[in-house]
């Protein structure tokens, strides 16, 4: 019995030796943010790199598929809208839905399994390699020259290809609404700007920043404790990933908490 | 340098030593460019250039480890277990030749290995004038 107590102990230690240690990394991640490191030369040239494969090389697929998932949910909507006779409210059920909710979470979905699992399995089979050492060795700090720069372009492309995704459905949503209920183009401007208010763009750029943030360092973070092993990396990617769902699950609802309670203000 | 201190291997060779110059110093990139293809040249790489450390041959990428170790204010240059790092070769011929051709980078250069591997040195400390 007692040794049943003490596995559980130790193994609720480990768990929060490694939380505090997630929250440590994370820490400095955002100091090292908030002061600017991603700016220096080596850093902004990964910067540079990194928006292009995560960000532009993306942005083709990601404008087709917005377009076509984009434009059959938002024709679902507004039929549901239609047949309830819920006209009146179009114009907050597109921001509230669409935009607020729909845009980002798609978008983070998308870039979490195309390049959180990407980030991890880089950074694991880096430090596999011993070359997180090599930079160690020449001075080199990885957070500043390999993290951060990471971290930056995910939480700049989230927010980036969120609000593509947002701006090419409101566009179909037009056309789409012109065709339903033959709405002109200044009723339709008129209608999302009157639903929009400055509390909910705030919220938006909050969602996408941390949803950047989340899925990038989270990833990293696995990445870098990997045990010089090849067989941890799977390991690795797999709790990595795990994390990713998680915080997007946490991020979705401290957001939409957040929403909640500053529209009832 | 040591075989416990690789190349990276997302870089090209260039990247892998103009790396620390770019974060270490202030020197614009094509001054430094400038130089390391120099020393690429003297080396007889500078072909090499543009590939990845995956894409050449283990003497290559010991060559390029020296001008990376080089590249450092350096106050002692230590090669840890040669043979380790360049498994096809017989003697340190190959290490000694590298080093003639930087002569002017390195100045003095101690090498660490275990005893059994003493024979493969006997080509340097029968030449006179030359430390093993």
């Amino acid at each position: 019995m007692r040794a049943f107590f003490e596995n559980i102990g130790f193994r609720a230690a480990e768990k929060l030796k490694s939380l505090t240690d997630f929250f440590v990394f994370s820490q400095r991640a955002l100091f090292s943010i908030i002061c600017g490191d991603f700016l220096r030369r080596t850093e902004k040239e990964i910067l540079v790199i990194q928006l292009y494969f995560t960000s532009f090389q993306l942005l083709f697929s990601f404008v087709v598929m917005s377009l076509l998932f984009g434009s059959f949910f938002i024709a679902l909507v507004f039929m549901l809208v239609k047949n309830y006779g819920l006209v009146q409210y179009l114009g907050n059920i597109i921001m509230g839905v669409v935009v607020l909710e729909l845009a980002p979470l798609i978008t983070v979905i998308l870039l979490a399994l195309r390049s959180s699992s990407a980030i991890n399995s880089e950074i694991a089979v880096m430090r596999v390699n011993r070359e997180m050492d090599a930079l160690e060795a020449f001075h080199i700090d990885p957070m500043r020259y390999l993290f951060i720069p990471r971290i930056v372009c995910f939480m700049i492309s989230v927010t980036i290809l969120s609000a593509v995704f947002a701006i090419v459905v409101l566009v179909s949503g037009f056309v789409i609404c012109s065709m339903m209920f033959g709405f002109s183009g200044n009723i339709y401007t008129e209608l999302l700007a009157n639903s929009a208010t400055p509390a909910d763009f705030a919220v938006f750029f909050l969602k996408t920043a941390l949803f950047g943030f989340f899925i990038s360092v989270i990833p990293i973070y696995h990445g870098w404790k990997t045990p010089y092993q090849l067989t941890a990396i799977p390991v690795s990617v797999l709790r990595g990933m795990m994390g990713v769902f998680v915080s997007i699950v946490f991020v979705e609802v401290i957001t939409s908490a957040l929403r909640l309670l500053l529209n009832s203000l | 340098m040591s075989a416990d201190i690789p190349l990276l291997s997302n870089l090209s060779i260039i990247d892998n030593i103009s790396l620390i110059h770019k974060f270490h110093t202030s020197e614009p990139v094509d001054f430094i460019t400038r130089t390391i293809m120099e020393q690429l040249k003297i080396l007889g790489i500078d072909s090499f250039a543009n590939l990845k450390p995956a894409s050449v041959d283990p003497l290559t990428v010991f060559k390029v480890k020296v001008l990376r170790a080089v590249s450092l204010p350096l106050s002692k240059f230590l090669i840890d277990r040669p043979f380790t790092m360049l498994t096809g070769i017989a003697d340190i011929g190959a290490v000694v030749k590298i080093l003639d051709l930087l002569d002017n980078y390195v100045e003095e250069c101690t090498v660490f290995d275990y005893t059994w591997n003493s024979s493969r040195y006997d080509k340097i400390t029968r030449e006179p004038g030359k430390e093993g």
